[in-house]
């Protein structure tokens, strides 16, 4: 039942964590509420990857999978009932995408992919990484839409207050969900051309060395 | 009317996958062929009406008079996850089985959010039973009808030229934003 089974190679698993990030990416308005939704995505993941660090060895393999997408989602209610109790105007804002986490595919292939025998301390490290690479691609994604979409920069969660940059919006349609994926899709493509430009450049080094 | 309308928007306005862009990690999964395509569709809107009403009927008759409405997203993923779990084990029964294509396709499922997003959607609007029971099956369609769409926009994809660098994951998104863009056409239809 693992989803991991389904993946072939790490190429293939890099694309698919990238599209597993864009619901995550609808939310990314304004950087505050992308800075929140990264906040309980960190805690998710962490919750997730302690609890299944502690008892993984105690559940037979068969039904591991199963005990992954109970733990996050155990862990997601207990995020969501946190921010409700805490930040009750956040929660608001983020709305179906805060519970969403519960089936966070890239929470559940994180859990997965760390292995049984390793000690406890490498799963939070990892998802120590995992959440640290998640805050910077939502935090950037917010900044060009926030500063483009909207033409203001740190408003709070609905759009209001914040230093006004832009008096009318450059690109409006940055705000909406055609742009995530428009804005998405670019950065994919940038990413994918300086991988193969290094790419080219480490075989030209060593094709010297030779 | 009101029915109708729900439908509609669930089908085109309110695409789920397009328009909140649940689910949009199938598209690396299932949209190789059509008939892929199909299949994983049935099977997601086969899990989302099932575990959608009896979601809706727990939260209704259990979670609401106890005063417990904070469990609902545990709730459901437990729900759906059972319901993922027997579909597999009948259809291992009834081929004879055990790696068929439809156990193949079911574990994305249960990573895949347009089943929980119709879920908490319906609760959220606070949908009555039959209301919420169209709304999940017309989900399902519309996340069917995207993905036997891009089946055949990637098969089209695959044999144009274009920047190597777009190749692959980038173009599909961006192309999946035109349709998008395209869909948010019937936008006056949404509820």
């Amino acid at each position: 039942m693992l989803i991991k089974t389904r993946i072939k190679s790490s190429t293939e698993l890099s694309s698919y964590k990238m599209l597993t990030v864009c619901p995550l990416l609808v939310v990314t308005t304004t950087v505050t509420r992308a800075l929140s939704m990264a906040v309980a995505f960190a805690l998710t993941l962490l919750l997730a990857q302690v609890i299944v660090a502690i008892f993984k060895k105690l559940i037979p393999l068969k039904l591991r999978s199963l005990f992954y997408v109970t733990v996050t989602a155990f862990c997601a209610s207990l995020v969501e009932i946190l921010f409700w109790y805490t930040v009750p105007g956040i929660a608001d804002s983020l709305g179906i995408y805060l519970p969403i986490l519960a089936v966070s595919c890239i929470i559940l292939v994180r859990l997965e992919s760390t292995k049984a025998e390793s000690p406890a301390m490498g799963a939070i490290v990892d998802s120590l990484v995992t959440s640290a690479q998640m805050v910077l691609v939502m935090l950037g994604v917010s900044f060009v839409r926030e500063l483009f979409g909207i033409g203001k920069l740190f408003s709070d969660c609905f759009g209001n207050g914040g230093v006004l940059v832009f008096k009318t919006a450059p690109v409006p349609v940055l705000s909406t969900t055609v742009g995530v994926l428009f804005l998405v899709g670019i950065i994919a493509a940038v990413a994918k051309y300086i991988v193969k430009k290094k790419k080219i450049a480490a075989r030209n080094a060593a094709n010297d060395l030779v | 009317m009101e029915a109708i309308l729900i439908v509609l928007a669930a089908i085109l306005a309110d695409n789920l996958l397009l328009s909140r862009l649940f689910g949009v990690e199938s598209f690396f999964t299932a949209t190789e062929k059509p008939s892929g395509a199909a299949l994983y569709g049935g099977l997601v809107t086969c899990v989302c009406v099932l575990s959608g009403t009896t979601v809706i009927l727990l939260h209704k008759f259990v979670l609401e008079p106890l005063k417990l409405q904070y469990f609902v997203t545990f709730v459901s993923v437990v729900v759906i996850t059972a319901f993922i779990c027997a579909i597999r084990l009948i259809s291992s029964k009834a081929s004879g089985k055990e790696h068929n294509a439809v156990a193949f396709a079911l574990p994305v499922i249960s990573g895949n959010c347009i089943v929980l997003g119709s879920i908490l959607i319906c609760i959220e609007n606070s949908f009555s039973i039959l209301m919420s029971v169209l709304f999940l099956l017309a989900a399902g369609v519309g996340f069917t009808f995207v993905m036997l769409v891009f089946s055949s926009i990637q098969k089209r994809l695959e044999n144009s030229d274009m920047a190597d660098s777009f190749r692959g994951i980038p173009i599909l998104l961006i192309s999946c934003a035109i349709a998008a863009m395209a869909f948010s056409g019937f936008y006056g239809l949404s509820f």
